[in-house]
């Protein structure tokens, strides 16, 4: 089963990400920057799903500290503004994909099946 | 008279002292009588006396008239004195007249001068003192026309400026002298910086409409440069062709003094005017930059106010899109456990509909509070029209039984836009569209498209209710909306869009009949 990280400060949110995924992946929810990177120190998740905003950390920081060190993994971006609107945007902020909230499950879904090539 | 006079009383002396002598001779001869009459007989005494009484009377009248011929000479003389001194004194009364005329015309001369120049310095209008100077030389000093001509140094011409008197206007208007034209006289005159007398010849391209024969070859042309602070500036022209009078040195004297002052005044009135029209355009930049600094401040305004607004709408969207998230995650994960049968399956949709709704009020007011970050690519609008329409022809078109009716210009440029964001604005006008045309007689959405230099045009017109007149107006401002279910942002946002793409959006509308909305692009983005 591939694991997905998901790295969202909001406990009710990352319970629904958790409860929406578990069945297909096995999750493992952070709500820090930190101790994401900390757990990415010895572990390899094959996707990543980040808030854009952390409380100790922006989720684009996040992003530069994880392509540190581990710069094929998959991510996906959830964010509250429209902050990414090309594929340029993409690639600057080096990740895969984004979301805006309210997150429609379905669209998750579907976008960790592509990036994951189910 | 005196004469006469002389002539009567020398007439009464002369009978007088005759008298006295006959009177003397007859007393003497009868007192000598008897001493005579003792010597000589009666007959030779009576003899000697009236030859002696002759004698004597001879002696005396000749005596006499010598005298009186010596009186009348002298007289004569005296006479012939008083004569010329009369023709003297005539001659002198003549001249003093002759002075005192050339006196009094001297006088009107200066007082016409007077009057010119008062009436030249008493305005700084160009035209009027133009107008002023040669109605006065027609006026004052006699010419039937009078044109001025001023320098053109660009062209290095003379061109007729002002004139009084010329029939043909339009030939005059036509006439220009070229400086280069040495053996033009008037253009001799100017280069020379003298006034000259000129005889009438067609080539000296004045226009006459009388008979040229009676005047050619008559000295009554005057050309006499005006002069400013050392340079010449022009030339006027003036002739007598109509009265035909020649002209002598004595009318170019006047004229000289008086062209010296309109040379000054026309060169003070177009400082003038030049000061003026730096003062008009000055005032125009200082109105200008009043606008400008007006706008800057409004926009200023209107920037901070939407950056105080963006923050919040950031911070809002926020925190009000992480809950959204949440009710939505778990409607979803709700609505999945319930079967389609169940009669709680729609209360789950309900749930999803609404943060649908609450999320495009967010974002609404987010769009809105921010300045539109264009990603700009060369694309054909009727590409956006087409994807777009295909879309509502299968959903709002259907939904509201919309005829649509597309007249694309095939040969539309390809311009910079924001696809997504321009895709918005068409959404947003096609959508109210559709919304206004419910329960309308006819419904029928146009989209054009067109393009001509500069724009490409797409021209979005419908048959709903339109808007009242006092509402068209206020349709862009943001927060305005006539429907129940409206943030009253689109059209706001879909001009900041429209804006941002140096375009312009704007509606017509007739009440009851439908709203045409246009919006213009520019082809070099």
């Amino acid at each position: 089963m591939k694991s997905i990280m998901v790295v969202e400060d909001e406990e009710l949110l990352s319970q629904i990400y958790e409860d929406a995924l578990k069945g297909n992946y096995k999750v493992i929810v952070f709500k820090t920057g930190k101790t994401a990177l900390q757990y990415l120190e010895n572990n390899k998740p094959d996707l990543a799903i980040l808030d854009v905003k952390l409380p100790d950390m922006s989720g684009l920081k996040l992003v530069t500290e994880i392509r540190r060190k581990y710069f094929i993994l998959p991510i996906i971006m959830c964010t509250a503004y429209d902050t990414f609107r090309s594929d340029f945007d993409l690639w600057t902020a080096k990740i895969s994909d984004y979301l805006v909230k309210p997150i429609v499950l379905d669209e998750l879904k579907k976008k960790i099946k592509k990036i994951l090539g189910e | 008279m005196n004469e006469q006079k002389y002539l009567i009383r020398l007439k009464w002396i002369s009978i007088l002292v005759f008298s006295f002598l006959m009177i003397g001779i007859v007393f003497f001869g009868k007192a000598s009588l008897p001493y005579l009459l003792q010597t000589f007989t009666p007959k030779f005494l009576n003899v000697a006396y009236v030859v002696s009484s002759f004698i004597i009377s001879a002696l005396f009248i000749s005596g006499l008239f010598s005298f009186i011929n010596r009186l009348y000479l002298k007289m004569k003389h005296f006479e012939d004195e008083l004569e010329e001194t009369n023709i003297l004194n005539r001659k002198m009364t003549e001249e003093s007249e002759k002075k005192n005329l050339t006196l009094s015309q001297k006088n009107e001369e200066l007082s016409n001068m007077h009057k010119i120049i008062r009436e030249m310095t008493q305005t700084m209008d160009l035209d009027k003192i133009l107008d002023v100077i040669l109605e006065s030389i027609c006026k004052y000093l006699n010419y039937d026309r009078a044109i001025i001509c001023l320098i053109e140094e660009e062209k290095r011409i003379l061109k007729p400026f002002h004139n009084l008197g010329v029939e043909n206007q339009e030939l005059l208007n036509k006439t220009e002298i070229s400086l280069s034209l040495k053996d033009n006289p008037i253009v001799q005159a100017v280069l020379e910086k003298k006034p000259k007398i000129l005889k009438w010849k067609e080539d000296l391209n004045i226009p006459f409409s009388g008979n040229v024969a009676e005047i050619k070859n008559k000295p009554i042309v005057g050309v006499i440069p005006l002069e400013a602070r050392g340079n010449i500036i022009g030339v006027l022209i003036v002739d007598n062709s109509k009265s035909k009078q020649l002209l002598e040195e004595r009318n170019l004297r006047e004229l000289l003094v008086f062209t010296n002052q309109a040379g000054l005044a026309i060169e003070n009135a177009r400082l003038y005017e030049t000061e003026k029209l730096f003062k008009e355009q000055l005032q125009n930049q200082v109105n200008l930059a009043v606008q400008k600094l007006e706008q800057t401040q409004a926009q200023l305004i209107q920037s901070e106010k939407l950056s105080a607004l963006g923050e919040m709408a950031a911070v809002v969207s926020h925190e009000v899109r992480n809950p959204l998230s949440t009710i939505r995650g778990s409607a979803e994960l709700i609505d999945e456990t319930i079967p389609a049968d169940n009669p709680n399956k729609k209360y789950s949709n309900f749930i999803l509909q609404e943060v649908d709704r609450l999320n495009r009020i967010v974002t609404d007011i987010l769009s809105f509070s921010q300045i539109p970050r264009l990603i700009l690519k060369k694309t054909n609008l009727n590409d956006i029209v087409d994807q777009l329409c295909s879309f509502l022809q299968a959903s709002d078109f259907v939904k509201y039984d919309i005829k649509y009716f597309g007249l694309l210009d095939k040969n539309l440029p390809q311009v910079n836009i924001d696809v997504e964001q321009l895709k918005q604005v068409i959404l947003n006008i096609t959508q109210n569209a559709c919304h206004f045309m419910v329960n309308r007689p006819l419904r029928q959405l146009e989209i054009k498209t067109y393009f001509d230099d500069k724009y490409i045009y797409l021209k979005i017109s419908d048959t709903g209710a339109g808007i009242p007149p006092e509402n068209v107006g206020k349709i862009f401002d943001p927060f305005f909306s006539t429907k129940t279910k409206g943030t009253g942002l689109g059209l706001a946002i879909s001009r900041n869009i429209i804006n941002a793409h140096k375009g312009k959006i704007i509606v017509e509308s007739k009440l009851n009949s439908g709203s045409v909305f246009t919006i213009s692009l520019p082809i070099e983005g």
